[in-house]
């Protein structure tokens, strides 16, 4: 043992040039790993005290009515033991101010502790956290929305009748948090204490209130643990368990989204830093067979050999993470605060002891899974071939040597399922990534040899780099592998960015939120309502008939579900489920596209609706309703407004960026066929400030009454914050793993350009000029680049895809100009990084590279 | 006294495409302690296998070869490792020298790896007994072609070997290097009483053994220069 | 499971949303009439329209399940006087107030009912609307069918105590005051023995579930039997 750390150790040390361009190469694949998983665990946290804020809590339990005592014991037996525990109870009432005037607001009453997560901002008290709301808590004192007090006319320190109790208004709330189930209210809330509900005699039998308590848990718990722990002993389905994760709020799928995307990343930089590890040490290897046959021929057996190789992996792995971590450790600081000048979100970036810990496991551990393939040529090396003249020894593939892949295969899975999130999304990630791979063996072998066929008549330059590529088509196809592996996972990342980007709108102007959102508009309301709001300056936008409609028919069939349905039916837990499943739907009419929406596929409206043309009604669907109904263009649907029966035939699938914030149906009819049905109207009003908003909302109440209004402002500007971070990370990864995944092909082609030295110079003695060398370098890495790029970009398209029907709910959008480019930067990086080694390789004097050979 | 290397009956034979060729056949030879034996032939006769059998790199399919009194065909691969490290030195034309390995170490290394602790002492010896005291810590790629094949020569018998199997030596380098180079060759098997098995092309060189061989359709016979 | 995906889309989940807590949101439809349905011997048959909500609509049960189904059922099992077939249509619309009703009523009306039962109020008291204004609009909802001469009852709603005893007051008094003023028959209460009972409502306790539905049909049956004609017009 004594012999292999000093031999392993003396060569590293007498060979340090070739150590040290090992190590940089491997460093900086790492140093990628390591600031793509600093970014995500960063972003991560980031998102998780975020996600954390819009519940309050860690963990809660929300019903429609109050919780048994069997049900409390139960729930705190199932957490542990230092739990923080607060209830909250809300519901809507009429609040009276000092003018008698009363109004339906939203009551929530607390506990001390509330929020355990995030905090109240008031206009007079500041920031307060849960536990330091000790005058709310001591006296009837309540909180209320700045735009209550127009509403309710009243000011601060006047008394709010509320059920039996009066409370004093004590303070305004800017911003809360905790208790985000829902993104918008019909009525400003109202935060008191819990310890005075009673005296208001507001919740009796028969009340509609929302119980909710919610948990702190202690450091380090397992938060989705213990919450499917608390969902199997409460088994009522009136109860409902949110993790920070689930809390409702419409940023839930947009987070679920962010963490399967983050958790890609991730995989993706881990494999990219496998990918270069694994190349490398393949390099290695075949680098040091002549002298592995030499040590054998000198007395040492096969397996101190085998110790001795993989006593230098491990060295070289360590020495390679030590400075790619230091790096990133330095690096990642100068990197956030860079880009924290350049967006408005903070995030605190740091190098994790698991991050660090993963990155040695990876260099080291991976490098040597990924090499056990090569390092099963030592078992079958021929040391006889020593004594041949001129003989590199060395070992003949094998098609059993693959078998030699799969351990590390193997660990790759594990390591995926470790990495990621989603048990589903590292499946499908894993198998994209294996098929790609066989498909790529098999393409290249086909295709090398296709080229040495076709291209024998070809010019000189092309013919050499054509033969070279067949005739070394073990080194070659390495080479594609990597290459192609690498475009796939860099492509990846922005390919799946973009998908999601266009599903969030993340290009979309932020200035659409509205701040109003009428509803219940009646036909004949409309005028009137439009003409007092022009009259304020505030003219009603985006005014949208809304008509409810039942489907009937689906392509010819009677919609209907099995008979299953009705036992559902008579199930709670099902009923709770149920409610969603319906034939009822909104819909709308009008005829041209808004600025938010854009065509999928079909075309648009041909204009107004000619009933005696005996046609049926155009209509646009949205596409993931469509999809969801199994509905494609040219099918037809049978629509039922109120008792009359409309044949309507899908001419075109829209999508709908909701972050636009406008109005929008799933079904579009043409203008024409529903002009007449019973229809309510919507509309927005934008750009009010907030005594404009007040006093608009005042009025709009006392003259149209049955007129409902929404606040969106304030859980919209949340929302386009978390849309505007995700967007940022997104393209910060996107951006980052172009980045890595370029550095490792950077990598990949020096490595392979270094491993060819020797034929190079073998030309250049037999007689190749450097011009014709360089020529046949470029063509052959070009044609090594272009075409593991072009089958790479190809492969992760069909793997976004895939995933995006997996995993990001068929979420997916092509993307030409990104696979274009990202073929020509591989070309063009793979011919100048060829081209720089292979001058370096010339200037060696021939004549001892052949000597060394 | 018992023959260093006893080879009997030997039989090696490749599959080739579709037909076997039969390289060695019911070979067999035998070398005392010291004697020095040249083997000729022309390229292709299969001399490479031979040196391959005899350095237990490789296994006949039939008969024996026995190293002082040691069958190398009866072993495990790991014994015959052993035995290599014990009773025997390779000196090869293209030297094969490990690169990252300066000119000390490459020769301590046999005995390192059997298990030597002051090998480095003992490689200094020996490169000052083939005229390199003054080139030791330097590496290969720094050294001449003659140098290199001194050091193996240093490499090959620094374990006091019974046996030095040639392969060539001189074939890589200029004719008044390579009389130097096997001079010293022939010295040291002489001093140190070591058997020598050269394989080679030139017939000078083989008349300077005690006998020479010609390796011919797979057999071994005497040599008449 | 695709369809909540759908829901979750965040924009629609916000309008959906409202008629879920703001208001009895009606997720079903409900086909209590069908043209088949119609006995091919005894001609017309007697139509009854329900004006009203999610609570009509059937939100969260099946088809089936709803009251104006199982009333329709029922009428031709136990009041098929003289083989008269009865047909209730379902007006129900999910979210709607009475202004909605108010405007919808003209829609229904061109195609005359033979009979009207006025099922409202429920999404007004939910949002708070002054009770004055939904009985603006309740009024001219009859008046309407009276214009055409279809006979009219209107079905009583009340709210949860969380709103405030005299909110209640008067969200309750509004539908006898109706009545009286406008010479109609009242059902007292829609959700008589439904409303605030766990065991017959959707673990939203807003919506009745099958057994509240089958409650439901009972009450609108014994008053709605009491102003049926006694033979079929």
């Amino acid at each position: 043992m004594k012999f292999i750390v000093r031999h392993a150790w003396r060569e590293i040390r007498n060979s340090r040039s070739f150590c040290f361009f090992y190590s940089l190469n491997l460093a900086l694949g790492l140093m990628g790993f390591v600031v793509v998983d600093a970014f995500r665990e960063s972003i991560e946290s980031k998102v998780t005290s975020e996600s954390r804020e819009l519940l309050g809590a860690d963990l809660a339990l929300r019903a429609r009515r109050s919780f048994t005592t069997l049900e409390l014991e139960k729930a705190r037996a199932t957490l542990p033991a230092n739990t923080g525990e607060a209830k909250a109870v809300d519901f809507f009432s009429m609040a009276a101010g000092p003018t008698g005037r009363s109004r339906l607001v939203k009551v929530v009453a607390i506990d001390h502790g509330f929020p355990f997560h995030g905090s109240f901002t008031l206009r007079e008290g500041g920031k307060k956290t849960g536990d330091q709301l000790s005058l709310l808590h001591s006296q009837k004192h309540a909180w209320i929305y700045p735009e209550a007090r127009a509403q309710l006319g009243i000011k601060l320190g006047q008394e709010l009748q509320l059920g039996e109790t009066k409370f004093r208004i004590n303070d305004l709330i800017i911003e809360e948090s905790g208790l985000a189930f829902q993104p918008t209210d019909l009525a400003p809330k109202v935060f008191i204490s819990r310890t005075y509900l009673e005296e208001t005699n507001l919740l009796r039998a028969g009340s509609l209130a929302y119980h909710t308590y919610l948990f702190r848990l202690p450091e380090g718990a397992d938060i989705p643990a213990f919450g499917r722990g608390l969902e199997r002993v409460l088994d009522s389905p009136e109860i409902r368990t949110y993790t920070h994760r689930q809390a409702g709020h419409r940023a839930g799928r947009l987070l679920r989204y962010l963490s399967d995307f983050l958790s890609l990343v991730s995989l993706v930089a881990l494999f990219l830093a496998c990918l270069g590890s694994g190349f490398l040490f393949h390099g290695f290897l075949n680098h040091r067979m002549p002298e592995l046959a030499t040590l054998i021929s000198l007395g040492a057996t096969r397996s101190t050999a085998l110790r001795i190789f993989l006593f230098q992996l491990f060295l070289l792995g360590f020495f390679a993470s030590v400075p790619a971590t230091v790096a990133s450790c330095l690096l990642l600081p100068m990197l956030s605060n860079l880009l924290s000048g350049l967006s408005s979100t903070e995030v605190q970036v740091y190098v994790s002891l698991r991050s660090i810990l993963l990155t040695f496991g990876v260099a080291v551990g991976a490098g040597c899974l990924l090499a056990l393939p090569s390092l099963a040529k030592v078992k079958r090396l021929r040391p006889t071939e020593l004594f041949q003249e001129a003989a590199r020894p060395g070992s003949r593939p094998l098609p059993m040597s693959m078998l030699h892949a799969l351990p590390g295969l193997a660990a790759f899975w594990a390591l995926c399922l470790v990495q990621s999130h989603s048990d589903k999304l590292a499946n499908v990630f894993f198998g994209c990534f294996l098929g790609s791979l066989i498909l790529l063996y098999f393409l290249a072998r086909f295709g090398f040899g296709l080229g040495e066929k076709f291209l024998h008549n070809a010019a000189l330059p092309i013919r050499l780099a054509a033969r070279s590529l067949a005739r070394n088509r073990a080194g070659a196809l390495t080479g594609f592998l990597a290459i192609g592996l690498g475009v796939l996972l860099l492509t990846l990342i922005p390919q799946t960015h973009h998908g999601l980007g266009k599903e969030i709108g993340l290009d979309e102007p932020r200035s659409n939120l509205p701040s109003l959102f009428l509803f219940d508009l009646q036909e004949e309301q409309l005028p009137a309502v439009q003409s007092l709001l022009e009259s304020e300056g505030t003219p009603l936008g985006n005014v949208t008939p809304w008509v409810r409609g039942k489907i009937k028919t689906l392509k010819g069939l009677p919609y209907q579900r099995s008979l299953r349905r009705e036992e559902e039916m008579n199930n709670p837990d099902e009923q709770r489920r149920n409610a969603f499943r319906n034939r009822s739907f909104n819909l709308s009419y009008r005829e041209h596209l808004l600025e938010s929406e854009q065509l999928l596929a079909g075309r648009p409206f041909s204009g107004r609706y000619e009933p005696t043309t005996g046609k049926p009604a155009e209509i646009s669907v949205e596409h993931k309703y469509a999809q969801a109904l199994g509905l494609n263009l040219g099918d037809r649907m049978g629509i039922e407004v109120s008792g009359i029966l409309i044949e309507a035939e899908v001419v075109n699938l829209r999508r709908v960026r909701w972050t636009s914030f406008q109005p929008n149906f799933f079904v579009q009819m043409q203008p024409g066929v529903l002009d007449r049905a019973p229809k309510t109207f919507l509309g927005t009003l934008h750009h009010l400030s907030q005594e404009k908003k007040a006093q608009i909302q005042d009025q709009l109440v006392r003259k149209f009454p049955t007129v409902s209004i929404l606040d969106v402002e304030r859980t919209g500007k949340k929302i386009l914050q978390v849309v505007g971070q995700m967007t940022w990370a997104l393209q910060l990864m996107a951006a980052l793993s172009i980045l890595a995944g370029l550095v490792i092909l950077y990598c990949v082609v020096r490595e392979k350009t270094r491993s060819q030295s020797w034929e190079i110079n073998l030309q250049k003695v037999l007689g190749s000029t450097t011009k014709q060398l360089r020529r046949q370098v470029w063509v052959e890495f070009g044609l090594l680049g272009g075409g593991a790029a072009i089958i790479g970009t190809l492969l992760s398209l069909v793997t976004s895809y895939l995933l995006s029907v997996q995993v990001f709910d068929r979420v997916w959008s092509f993307r030409w100009d990104l696979p274009v480019l990202v073929v020509l930067c591989v070309i063009i990086l793979s011919v100048i990084t060829a081209d720089f080694g292979a001058r370096r390789a010339l200037r060696q004097k021939p004549a001892r590279l052949l000597q060394e050979g | 006294m018992n023959p260093i290397l006893k080879v009997h009956q030997i039989h090696k034979s490749y599959q080739q495409g579709d037909h076997q060729v039969e390289v060695l056949q019911n070979l067999s030879i035998e070398a005392d302690r010291g004697e020095k034996v040249a083997i000729l032939g022309p390229s292709g006769c299969g001399k490479s296998t031979l040196l391959s059998l005899l350095a237990g790199l490789d296994k006949p399919d039939r008969g024996s070869v026995e190293i002082d009194g040691r069958d190398l065909v009866r072993m495990s691969e790991d014994e015959r490792s052993i035995i290599r490290s014990q009773k025997l030195g390779i000196v090869f034309q293209q030297y094969h020298l490990m690169r990252n390995l300066t000119a000390v170490e490459n020769v301590g290394l046999p005995i390192e790896l059997s298990g030597s602790s002051n090998f480095r002492d003992r490689a200094s010896l020996a490169l000052e007994g083939v005229g390199l005291s003054h080139r030791l810590g330097h590496f290969p790629s720094e050294l001449s072609g003659g140098e290199c094949q001194r050091v193996a020569i240093a490499r090959a018998l620094i374990g006091r070997p019974s046996l030095v199997l040639a392969d060539e030596p001189s074939g890589n380098l200029d004719q008044k290097t390579g009389e130097e180079i096997m001079n010293l060759l022939f010295g040291l098997c002489h001093d140190h009483k070591i058997t020598l098995l050269l394989v080679t092309h030139n017939q000078e060189l083989a008349r300077r053994c005690d006998r020479a061989l010609l390796l011919k359709d797979g057999a071994l016979q005497n040599f008449e220069g | 499971m695709s369809i909540l995906h759908h829901w979750a889309n965040p924009w629609f989940v916000s309008l959906l949303f409202l008629f879920t807590t703001g208001c009895p949101d009606g997720g079903q439809t409900t086909t209590a009439n069908s043209p088949t349905l119609i006995h091919p011997t005894t001609g017309q048959p007697f139509r009854i329209l329900i004006l009203g909500d999610s609570l009509t609509e059937g939100y969260g049960v099946s088809p089936s399940q709803c009251y104006p189904t199982l009333l329709e059922e029922m009428l031709n099992e136990e009041h098929s006087v003289g083989g008269t077939r009865y047909e209730v249509i379902n007006g129900g619309v999910t979210g709607s107030t009475t202004s909605g009703g108010a405007s919808r009523i003209d829609w229904h009306l061109q195609n005359p009912p033979d009979f009207l039962i006025v099922a409202l109020g429920g999404n007004d008291g939910l949002r708070g609307i002054p009770p004055e204004e939904s009985k603006k609009n309740l009024r001219s909802i009859v008046l309407q069918a009276q214009k055409r001469e279809v006979p009219v009852i209107i079905a009583g709603m009340k709210m949860p105590p969380n709103y405030g005893s005299q909110y209640l007051q008067r969200f309750e008094n509004m539908f006898p005051q109706l009545a009286e003023e406008l010479n109609i028959p009242l059902l007292p209460f829609l959700l008589e023995g439904v409303g605030g009972e766990p065991q017959m409502n959707l673990p939203d306790r807003i919506h009745p579930n099958p057994a509240g539905h089958q409650r439901i049909c009972q009450t609108v049956y014994q008053h709605l039997i009491k102003h049926l004609p006694k033979t079929q017009p």
